[in-house]
């Protein structure tokens, strides 16, 4: 079963799920003006919105929570109404288990490096947070996510970065690793989806492979990978809890397609396509599943998307522009750029 | 179908004298033989040659003659002209039997436009040339059209239609083509739906919309149509070269939308013979129509008379011919910028501005 198989099943399970209906039902909640807000706060919406900016899925919720005080006294002061405990203790679990699924996939890196739990981990820069992981009730089904996080030890990256040499890895910190895999990764996006920055590609072309600056930069690529594609599976799992399937941008609603390029850190594409139910609240780190078009674009697969901006043109005339990565099977949005290192 | 700009002070001149062209044995053995019908039967191109002569020589004995006997020499000249071109196609003359459909005895007195016509299938005109002019399903024999549905379904007699039958519905629908975003858009104004129309259930009904189109969206006093990637495009053209959507009428359980040269046959077949046999009902219309409905029949003659041989022309070529009228001049000295250049000589202007306060 390849990665993107299991990710698929795991998303299924998390479907059947019991656990699933009362997470959807807060996350909705969180998101929607339902009910109006007590006296002096902001509406509920807002801690949604806010932690729909953090791009890291139940932990945003839990951060809006827990820095409640801190965004009261902002420049701009938003009073957020608190979670109940109920909702607390359940998007607490809900991000344990992720947690506990990632940690798990990169269990052979983190046994033989484990000050690169951090630069690998898709939650390892964002704020920490205060509360203690809760294990004791996972709300999915605990042997689909064990299936993904055993199929996901297959990621090339994985094998990548503990193939490389100790004596280089270890004498780097846990701080710089996470600082290097950061630029990396910003260096990589700053020419957009479809695209490799001219240094980058310098450096394929012109950095001996044996030097120690390309063992370096290949292993940074590594857990850059493995923390992306970490980041599209719980992304993924994250959906799963909102709605059955992904949004789909097909012939029926794609309005114009360009393929933005196709190089060593993945391919892009720029869609333009009229919203609909699914599709008109997209935002960048959403995932959507892109169908071929006949007769013109056989490309197709999940694509993660890099930039949303929608336009109005009055009434109901309305568009919407994403730009994304293709995902690729190993669910890597910079294809196998570490490999090619 | 690539569009060819064809210039003339007369369209209706030059599209004859192209049409002419196939009324010489050499040139029609050509044309055959370039589309792979290399040993034709000398009946055959005799059929042609004659058929082309004898419906250019109808078209003209009606464009000079009073409205009493022109629809049915437009009818015939029709006939032949079609079935020339069918035979230029297929090869060889279509097999006709008949005229393929019959005229509903008229409940004089009454409007025109509720006159019907019933399709036949089998070996008449009209299935034999439906074939190859329409490239939609076959017309359900034996179901009644009205006059009104094919007079509301060509394109260029939409405003005179709608001045004279304002209830009526409307089937036929212009499109204006803009870029925006990079893309052509395409736009259709409510008010051409016709009063009270769903424009949803109108826009459903226009066969392979769903195909074609994206979901339809709505902006002010417009619909705005956007182009499935990859889809075949549809439509038909007015004789200026505007684009329409047709509606399609529900015909037995088909939603059939029959193309212009089928309408038109269809319309000059049902005013020649409403004419030839039903002079109780023809004369008064002719005499002393005071409804209006007699502009709407002679705009529609004009049309039968100017775009059917237009029609004829393209189905041979497999070319949109538009005539045009563009005078040669000499080249203007003044530039248009597209948006690109417009951008980078803000962007200047702007610099030179910024740099000029800095040194101030």
């Amino acid at each position: 079963m390849t990665i993107l198989q299991a990710a698929y099943a795991a998303c299924k399970a998390v479907i059947a799920s019991a656990g699933r209906e009362p997470l959807r039902a807060i996350i909705y909640e969180l998101n929607h003006s339902l009910s109006s807000p007590p006296p002096g706060y902001v509406d509920r919406s807002m801690l949604g919105y806010l932690a729909r900016q953090q791009r890291s899925q139940f932990l945003g919720y839990l951060l809006v929570d827990q820095e409640r005080a801190r965004l009261a006294s902002a420049p701009m002061p938003a009073l957020i109404p608190p979670l109940s405990d109920e909702q607390r203790n359940l998007l607490l679990a809900a991000h344990s288990q992720m947690v506990a699924l990632n940690h798990r996939a990169l269990e052979p890196l983190l046994n033989k490096f484990p000050h690169a739990a951090e630069a690998t981990d898709p939650y390892g820069a964002k704020l920490p947070l205060t509360a203690a992981l809760d294990h004791r009730s996972p709300p999915f089904a605990v042997e689909a996510f064990e299936s993904v996080a055993v199929a996901f030890q297959s990621h090339p990256g994985l094998r990548l970065a503990i193939t490389s040499p100790p004596e280089l890895v270890n004498t780097i910190t846990a701080e710089n690793l996470l600082e290097g895999v950061e630029n990396l990764e910003r260096e990589v996006r700053s020419d957009g989806p479809g695209k490799t920055p001219r240094e980058l590609g310098d450096f394929l072309h012109s950095e001996p492979t044996t030097s120690g600056r390309r063992f370096l930069v290949r292993f940074l690529a590594s857990l850059m990978s493995l923390r992306a594609s970490l980041r599209v599976l719980d992304q993924m799992l994250y959906q799963a809890v909102q709605t059955d399937k992904p949004p789909v941008l097909d012939q029926n609603n794609i309005a114009d397609l360009h393929h933005l390029g196709s190089s060593v850190t993945g391919e892009g594409v720029r869609l333009l396509f009229q919203p609909d139910l699914t599709t008109f609240a997209l935002e960048p780190g959403d995932i959507v599943l892109l169908k071929a078009i006949p007769n013109m674009f056989k490309l197709e697969g999940l694509v993660l998307s890099a930039s949303v901006s929608s336009r109005f043109g009055g009434d109901g005339d309305a568009t919407t522009t994403l730009t994304g990565r293709i995902v690729s099977d190993i669910l890597d949005p910079y294809a196998r750029f570490a490999e090619r290192l | 179908m690539n569009v060819r700009r064809v210039t003339t002070e007369n369209p209706e001149a030059e599209q004859w004298r192209l049409l002419a062209q196939y009324s010489y044995e050499p040139n029609i053995r050509r044309y055959l033989a370039a589309r792979g019908h290399g040993s034709p039967q000398q009946t055959d191109i005799e059929y042609i040659a004659g058929s082309l002569r004898q419906s250019e020589a109808y078209y003209r004995a009606a464009q000079s003659s009073p409205l009493d006997i022109a629809p049915l020499l437009a009818y015939y000249g029709a006939v032949n002209l079609l079935s020339a071109v069918a035979a230029m196609l297929s090869g060889s003359r279509p097999a006709i039997n008949s005229h393929g459909m019959e005229l509903v005895k008229p409940h004089a007195p009454g409007r025109i436009a509720d006159i019907e016509i019933k399709p036949a299938t089998g070996n008449g005109g009209l299935p034999v040339l439906s074939k190859i002019f329409d490239p939609g399903p076959p017309l359900p024999g034996g179901v009644s059209w009205t006059m009104e549905e094919i007079l509301g379904s060509l394109p260029d007699l939409k405003p005179e239609f709608v001045g004279c039958f304002p209830s009526a519905r409307s089937l036929t629908l212009p499109i204006e083509a803009f870029t925006s975003q990079g893309i052509v858009v395409e736009r259709i104004l409510v008010a051409d739906f016709g009063q009270g129309a769903n424009t949803l259930a109108t826009l459903q009904a226009v066969p392979g919309f769903t195909s074609a189109y994206l979901a339809p969206q709505s902006a002010r006093e417009f619909i705005i149509l956007r182009r499935k990637l990859g889809a075949s495009a549809i439509g038909t053209y007015s004789i200026s070269g505007r684009k329409h959507l047709q509606v399609g009428v529900m015909k037995g359980k088909k939603l059939v939308a029959p193309s212009q040269e089928v309408l038109i046959l269809m319309g000059l077949y049902a005013l020649g013979f409403l004419s030839r046999y039903y002079s109780e009902q023809w004369n008064p219309f002719v005499q002393r129509d005071d409804s209006g409905e007699r502009l709407v029949i002679q705009k529609f003659l004009v049309v039968a008379l100017r775009y059917l041989p237009n029609l004829a022309v393209n189905a041979i070529l497999g070319e949109r011919v538009q005539f045009v009228y563009e005078v040669e001049r000499d080249p203007s000295s003044i530039v248009v910028a597209n948006e690109e250049e417009l951008k980078r000589k803000i962007r200047e202007e702007a610099t030179a501005v910024f740099q000029d306060m800095r040194q101030r």
